[in-house]
């Protein structure tokens, strides 16, 4: 910054800068929203982010050591009037992206039709402490993006324990043993949740779905 | 200080700081909220380091950038636009011209960009951006430099006039 020339460059990208700041959105909200996703973490209501997916990088690895068993039945049924609706309803507010297939495209990195074959293990902190994820085996009935195994672990919020479907339900998502679900993720941030770098996939809520043909099309056309 | 009162406090600068990154609003949000949340979770830690402020600054452009580094596969700069030599001073060329070093700057990386606004933006030192960062402060120097000697060859007319 030492000739006119950069000073003048200095000066430009500050009024740039400035302008975009200008035009940033309010925060008006902002700190309740803030409020409404640690509570979503401490006591496990996941009712929005519940369609988001957290997927372990390492294929068929627990995200962390001393995973501890999920005690759930792990098994249960959804209804077929389920079918293309979120999985966990309406978690959409909740994230910085309204759903649509358009969006799945744009945000996600994974991008799958998988059935439910494995809950478990849950996660741990580093400090061993459980946390209200688990990890989730996927049979992979088509990949849409982001791999080609033939199944895959996905981090997700727990699921309801008792397997009983209830409508309208708030809280943890309703998925277990034999769900079959549109699943998109995206890669998260190591030290969210205490997990180890660079194992996890973090998605945006909303974006996991029970599966129905109509809405593996939309995907489909979507992610191209 | 409590962590609501941080947060009410630090919300609205670390969504400009995200916005500015990020030009997109619904990114913006989403990077503040990711901060800010990691400030919940570890409070104790933030309310006990010496610059709570730059934690969650460091908790967001380590998320913005961690999210650049794995959408680089997908995403492709905004092309450059080719200026015309010679041209006269006009206000709408004033315009146009901002929107050509805008578009310059989509077109750095990421992270050289993220040193531009930490250094032009929120008027951090080297020191405060290596921090942000989590690099050395002469990185962020030698990162600076490039980019704006980038920005500067790709108008070398306006440079010969500065330079006048």
């Amino acid at each position: 910054m030492n000739d006119g020339a950069t000073t003048d460059l200095e000066l430009r990208l500050r009024g740039i800068f400035a302008d975009d700041a200008a035009r940033a959105p309010q925060a008006g909200g902002l700190s309740g929203r803030v409020r409404r996703r640690v509570r979503r973490g401490r006591a496990g209501r996941v009712a929005g982010v519940a369609a988001a997916a957290v997927a372990v990088l390492a294929v068929g690895g627990a995200l962390l050591p001393g995973g501890l068993p999920w005690r759930s039945t792990s098994v249960g049924t959804v209804p077929p009037s389920a079918a293309g609706q979120a999985v966990g309803g309406g978690g959409e507010a909740s994230c910085a992206w309204a759903y649509s297939p358009q969006a799945v495209a744009e945000h996600a990195d994974l991008v799958l039709d998988g059935t439910v074959t494995r809950v478990g293990p849950r996660w741990v902190t580093l400090t061993g402490m459980p946390f209200d994820w688990v990890d989730v085996t996927l049979q992979v009935n088509r990949w849409l993006r982001g791999g080609s195994a033939d199944s895959v672990v996905i981090s997700m919020p727990a699921p309801a324990p008792s397997g009983v479907w209830v409508e309208d339900q708030e809280g943890a998502p309703q998925y277990w043993v034999g769900t079959r679900l549109l699943v998109s993720a995206t890669a998260r941030s190591a030290d969210q949740h205490g997990s180890a770098a660079g194992m996890a996939l973090w998605g945006c809520g909303g974006f996991t779905r029970y599966y129905s043909p109509e809405q593996a099309a939309l995907w489909a056309a979507a992610v191209g | 200080m409590d962590v609501e009162a941080f947060v009410e406090q630090q919300g609205g600068a670390l969504l400009r700081l995200a916005y500015v990154l990020t030009g997109d609003r619904h990114r913006a949000e989403d990077l503040a909220q990711t901060a800010l949340v990691d400030v919940y979770r570890h409070w104790r830690k933030v309310s006990a380091a010496r610059d709570p402020q730059a934690y969650a600054r460091r908790v967001l452009v380590n998320a913005h950038l961690s999210a650049h580094r794995r959408r680089w596969t997908r995403e492709r700069p905004a092309p450059i636009d080719e200026r015309d030599a010679g041209r006269v001073a006009d206000p709408a060329d004033a315009v146009a011209e901002r929107e050509a070093l805008r578009s310059r700057l989509a077109a750095l990386a990421p992270r050289a960009r993220t040193v531009l606004v930490l250094r032009y933006w929120a008027d951090l030192d080297d020191a405060a951006i290596a921090e942000a960062m989590g690099i050395a402060p002469a990185t962020v120097r030698a990162t600076a430099a490039r980019a704006l000697a980038t920005l500067r060859a790709a108008e070398p007319a306006l440079d010969e006039g500065d330079r006048s």
